[in-house]
């Protein structure tokens, strides 16, 4: 790699390359190039000062997808660029946005065609062994015959393989449903969806491909909106793909809320009922149980023997493995994923991007941020010593007991005490690992507690009961992780913390970002016992909330 | 009164002890208890840090640092009571001197300057190192060493402007950056830069090279894990990468290893420091002082006069020699009067040459085109026949730069620094490669902070050290990450132990 030699201190962005963007945030023409990076790059993290953007063959076909051409996303880079660009960079773009678009499938009678722009084209693909066995005869020499059923996997392998495909094949029509957004909810309060979510149902809805793909928007900014304004929009019978009994809950609750359904309308294919209706609600859990390891899953069939219109998967970033397969099957069917990131910890984003379609629209939080749709979240991590006689011990454990004695750590129970105090009468959650300690904290100061054991009529009754400002205080155990949609709270006191993945981090935060009225600001504490194992995972922690942008401070207490 | 090596072992807080007692057997290493923070140990107690470290209580060991205010240390010598051609006579020696030491030939005529030797020598301020037994001082003597505490020699005047010319077609042609076969490929500011990573990349720890001279495969993958080179890391083999090879040469002609001929270890000297610090134009000047001819270092600084009077243009070959020879004759050489007539120093092979033009053309000029060669080499010049001119790192080194400010570097919450190209010093690299590890050389290079590094750097500093470069250089250092150093500086430094006092043994005083 060559060294730069010039340099232009008013431009905000470094192309590296290695195909990675760096752009910095205190420049005044950050926004104007963030906007422009938007289309084509994929942020991959945003700390203070300065956020890492990356460039990659699957961004490249979105972006491609979304209409995008080489030159301009070229332009883009030269115009705000501090240095001169990688010499391999030109190439790298050129390259990968070209392949997009010279792979179409078509309708063709009952059948499909593939089609390529040259012949010579044609005899490259036939020769791919991977790919043999997916595809038919020759039609002309510049088209060739797919199966219906070959279409999901051709497209995945293809796309694999560095060749994206086109889908321009359409879709089959599902029943028809009435439904409606309401202008007023059930209890009287104005509603309308907001300008993005708009644009982003516009983005799936219309264009080359539309009617499949993938929503970006962080925690907290209204992805179930979304996915009901797609719903309308499509106006057809719609399976709906849930992480959660907790989060089919609240996509019931919702669509109740701000549609024209009823009751009887929402189907719930869960473990206590089996019902179907125009929307029906489940969960990735139901759908890929099974009766022992041999068998296959035993409700797919789901998938396939009602007409549906839409299919959304909630949080498609979390898809499990075996719904893959089967939606490599749905490609007939509209298709819309709702994600916070297309991040994967199984590194399958090729897969979303084939299967459920490429993105149709991405926002970052801190624009949400800004324009006051989520709340400013302030994270603050405060270290406690442990005692004497708990450091004792904990010299004396073995590395899993001492991560378990930092954990729970008496004097976080005075210094929870004081925080509830700090921010009393604003609603706050207390998140923690270890049951035990959390029972304590609940005895001590009469709190509410939820675990996994609660019943889900008592666990619904506390919601209600937080949510509408009865209850101030609630402490959670990691139940509280997952799509609980807890608007009102303003304040999280993270008590411990288990080993977990960004996607947690993620959620947990999100579920402090619904904006507030007021001073729509949430605040996040995570307490650790200083100079222990808790502390060095807690730093990893920190990590991920400052690469998302959420600066924290460190306090430490006597 | 004998004196004994022993450690001292400090805590944050008196509870610490009866931490390490239930861990080790503390009292059985224990000399004295000067404090409750505090207790003398025998270096027995090193055997103990592994049992701490598996039990949590990790042990930051330290080894002594000299003081600067020490003893040993010489007031500055005087030089104002010197005569004028004594002072002269210094300043030439100071000129032709590598490390301290002047060799008599460039120096002086034994046969005219002896008083003036002589007077130097009274004065301190030169010593003769070799010396026949029947020869006074001032005679026959080969080296003088100079005091090391002397200043700088006084610079010569000199004007080149006669010799500036617009940069012709061919030379403008040649590209700024050094990357023809005919030069190192790279130019010296980014070879220092290189330099300090290497080091940085070699710091606490001790690679090791085979019988045949090549690092051995598990020590360059280690190195090649540290400097980012994912070639390095995946072969083994310093070669995948030149630019590294590169370094470690320029590391070992500036001095700065050494190898441990039993062990084949490689040490870095704590010299490369002095080779490293300051700014850019000045380390470059070092850089190539240490890579030209101690004989013709005299020429180094003529030929950086002359770049810093072309500026971006180029200078005349001939026209520069030709004004070196009009206005300091003896740069190289001080002519002998023997019988009346200017010679070169005799050096007792019968040759004799007059001191003339003819002479400089044999002697000198040859001397000034192989400087030039070397500079060519560097990266410092570029040729063509007849003229040559400054690099764009020969500007820096010549002062004739009209480059912007240098770039901040990026400091982000997640620990991550970002270095721009030019944006810090060679040693301000050496001090943040050390902190973290290399995540990607690129057009500007990338950083994690790593705590272990940081752990590694306090050993032998403090932790603000460490933070004031990143405070200067930075457009912004953010408070967590200030925040984040402090602390595990606190954490590491729960318990330290100072290693390799010396404590006399009828005093409790160590040092």
């Amino acid at each position: 790699m060559g060294r730069a030699v010039s340099y232009v201190p008013d431009n905000p962005l470094i192309v590296q390359g290695d195909h990675s963007l760096l752009l910095e945030t205190q420049n005044p023409n950050h926004d104007a190039a963030r906007d422009e990076l938007l289309g084509f790059a994929e942020l991959v993290k945003s700390p203070e000062y300065i956020h890492t953007w990356r460039i990659t063959a699957l961004s490249l076909w979105n972006a491609a997808a979304a209409g995008h051409t080489a030159e301009g996303v070229l332009a883009t880079l030269e115009r705000w660029a501090k240095y001169p660009i990688p010499e391999n960079i030109p190439v790298v773009v050129r390259e990968h946005m070209s392949r997009y678009g010279t792979l179409r499938l078509l309708s063709d009678g009952s059948a499909l065609r593939l089609e390529v722009d040259d012949a010579a084209d044609l005899q490259e693909l036939l020769a791919l062994k991977p790919i043999a066995d997916l595809l038919g005869e020759p039609i002309d020499d510049r088209g060739v015959r797919v199966h219906p059923r070959h279409r999901g996997e051709l497209k995945q392998v293809l796309t694999h393989l560095g060749h994206p495909v086109q889908d321009l094949a359409g879709y089959a029509d599902g029943d028809a449903i009435d439904m409606k957004l309401r202008t007023e909810t059930p209890d009287g309060v104005p509603f309308q969806l907001r300008d993005y979510q708009i644009e982003a149902i516009d983005a799936f809805s219309s264009g080359p491909g539309a009617g499949s793909g993938v929503v970006v928007l962080p925690c907290g900014a209204g992805k179930t909106m979304v996915g009901i304004g797609a719903m309308i929009r499509t106006g057809m019978r719609t399976l709906v793909l849930c992480t959660g009994q907790t989060a089919l809950r609240q996509w019931k609750r919702e669509i109740l809320r701000v549609t024209s359904l009823s009751e009887d309308d929402i189907g719930e294919f869960t473990a206590e009922r089996k019902s179907l209706g125009p929307i029906t609600l489940t969960t990735y859990q139901i759908l890929t149980w099974r009766a022992d390891r041999r068998s296959a899953p035993a409700h797919f069939p789901i998938f396939h023997q009602e007409n549906w219109g839409l299919i959304v998967y909630d949080e498609v970033h979390l898809l499990p493995a075996p719904i893959f397969r089967e939606t490599a099957m749905l490609q007939a069917r509209r298709r819309l994923g709702l994600t916070a990131t297309l991040v994967r910890e199984d590194h399958r984003e090729t897969d979303v991007f084939a299967l459920v379609g490429p993105k149709r629209f991405d926002l970052p939080w801190k624009t949400l941020e800004h324009q006051g749709w989520i709340a400013q979240a302030r994270c603050v991590e405060i270290r406690i010593p442990l005692s004497d006689p708990d450091r004792l011990r904990y010299v004396g454990a073995g590395s899993r007991s001492r991560f378990k004695i930092a954990a729970t750590n008496p004097k976080k129970t005075a210094l929870v005490d004081k925080l509830i105090e700090r921010h009393r009468g604003s609603p706050t959650l207390v998140l923690g690992t270890y049951i035990d300690q959390l029972q304590w904290i609940a005895r001590r100061f009469d709190l509410p507690l939820i675990t996994g054991r609660t019943p889900r009529r008592e666990r619904e009754e506390l919601y209600g009961g937080f949510r509408a400002g009865d209850i101030d205080v609630l402490v959670l155990s990691k139940v509280g992780n997952f799509a609980v949609d807890l608007p009102s709270a303003s304040v999280a006191i993270q008590v411990s913390g288990s080993f977990g993945s960004r996607q947690e981090e993620a959620q947990r935060l999100g579920r402090l970002l619904r904006p507030k009225l007021g001073e729509n600001q949430a605040t996040f504490y995570t307490l650790v016992s200083s100079d222990t194992s808790e502390q060095e995972y807690a730093e990893r922690r920190q990590l991920f909330l400052a690469e998302q942008g959420y600066p924290y401070r460190i306090e430490v207490e006597a | 009164m004998t004196e004994a090596v022993v450690s001292l072992l400090v805590v944050e807080d008196p509870a610490l002890f009866d931490q390490i007692a239930l861990a080790v057997p503390l009292v059985d290493h224990t000399l004295e208890s000067p404090s409750p923070t505090e207790r003398i140990v025998a270096p027995s107690f090193d055997g103990e840090i592994p049992e701490l470290e598996r039990r949590g209580l990790s042990v930051l060991v330290r080894n002594a640092r000299r003081d600067p205010g020490t003893p040993t240390s010489r007031e500055r010598p005087s030089v104002d009571q010197l005569s004028d051609p004594a002072r002269r006579l210094l300043d030439r020696a100071l000129r032709h001197a590598h490390e301290h030491v002047a060799i008599g030939v460039n120096v002086f005529d034994p046969d005219n300057d002896g008083p003036v030797i002589d007077e130097l020598v009274r004065a301190d301020l030169v010593e003769p190192l070799t010396c026949a037994d029947d020869e006074t001082p001032s005679r026959g003597s080969a080296r003088f060493a100079l005091h090391p505490d002397l200043p700088g020699p006084e610079p010569l005047d000199w004007d080149f402007a006669e010799a500036v010319m617009p940069q012709t077609d061919d030379l403008a042609g040649i590209a700024e950056s050094p990357s023809s076969k005919a030069t190192l490929g790279t130019g010296p500011i980014d070879l220092l830069h290189d330099v300090a990573a290497f080091a940085a990349a070699i710091h606490g720890w001790r690679p090791r090279r085979t019988l045949a001279g090549a690092l051995t495969k598990a020590c360059a993958r280690k190195l090649g894990h540290r400097l980012g080179s994912v070639e390095i890391e995946a072969t083994g083999e310093l070669k995948a990468d030149p630019r590294w090879g590169r370094a470690l040469r320029a590391l070992e002609a500036l001095g700065a290893l050494s190898l441990d001929a039993v062990t084949r270890e490689l040490h870095l000297d704590l010299g490369l420091e002095d080779v490293l610090h300051g700014e850019v134009a000045d380390v470059v000047d070092r850089l190539v002082h240490r890579l030209v001819d101690v004989d013709l270092r005299a020429v180094v600084p003529v030929v950086r006069e002359g770049l810093a009077s072309a500026g971006p243009d180029a200078l005349d070959e001939v026209v520069f020699v030709d004004l070196v020879r009009e206005q300091h004759r003896d740069l190289l050489f001080r002519p002998w009067i023997r019988k009346g007539h200017a010679l070169y120093p005799l050096t007792g092979d019968g040759v004799i040459r007059l001191f003339d033009d003819d002479g400089f053309d044999a002697v000198e000029a040859p001397m000034i085109e192989a400087v030039l060669r070397r500079l060519h080499r560097l990266g410092i010049i570029r040729r063509a026949p007849g003229v040559f001119a400054a690099t764009e790192d020969g500007r820096v080194w010549a002062r004739a730069s009209t480059t912007l400010d240098p770039p901040p570097i990026w400091i982000s919450s997640d620990l991550e620094i970002i270095v721009p190209p030019r944006s810090v010093t060679p040693w301000e690299r050496m001090q943040i490669e050390r902190l973290g590890r290399c995540i990607a050389r690129d057009v500007v290079d990338r950083f994690r902070i790593q705590r272990v590094r940081v752990r590694q750097w306090l050993t032998d500093h403090a932790i603000e050290e460490a933070i004031e470069p990143l405070r200067r250089r930075a457009q912004v250092l953010p408070a967590t990450v200030e925040d984040t150093l402090s602390t595990w500086a606190r954490s590491a430094e729960r318990i330290v132990l100072f290693r390799g006092l010396v404590r006399e043994e009828r005093s409790t005083a160590l040092r």
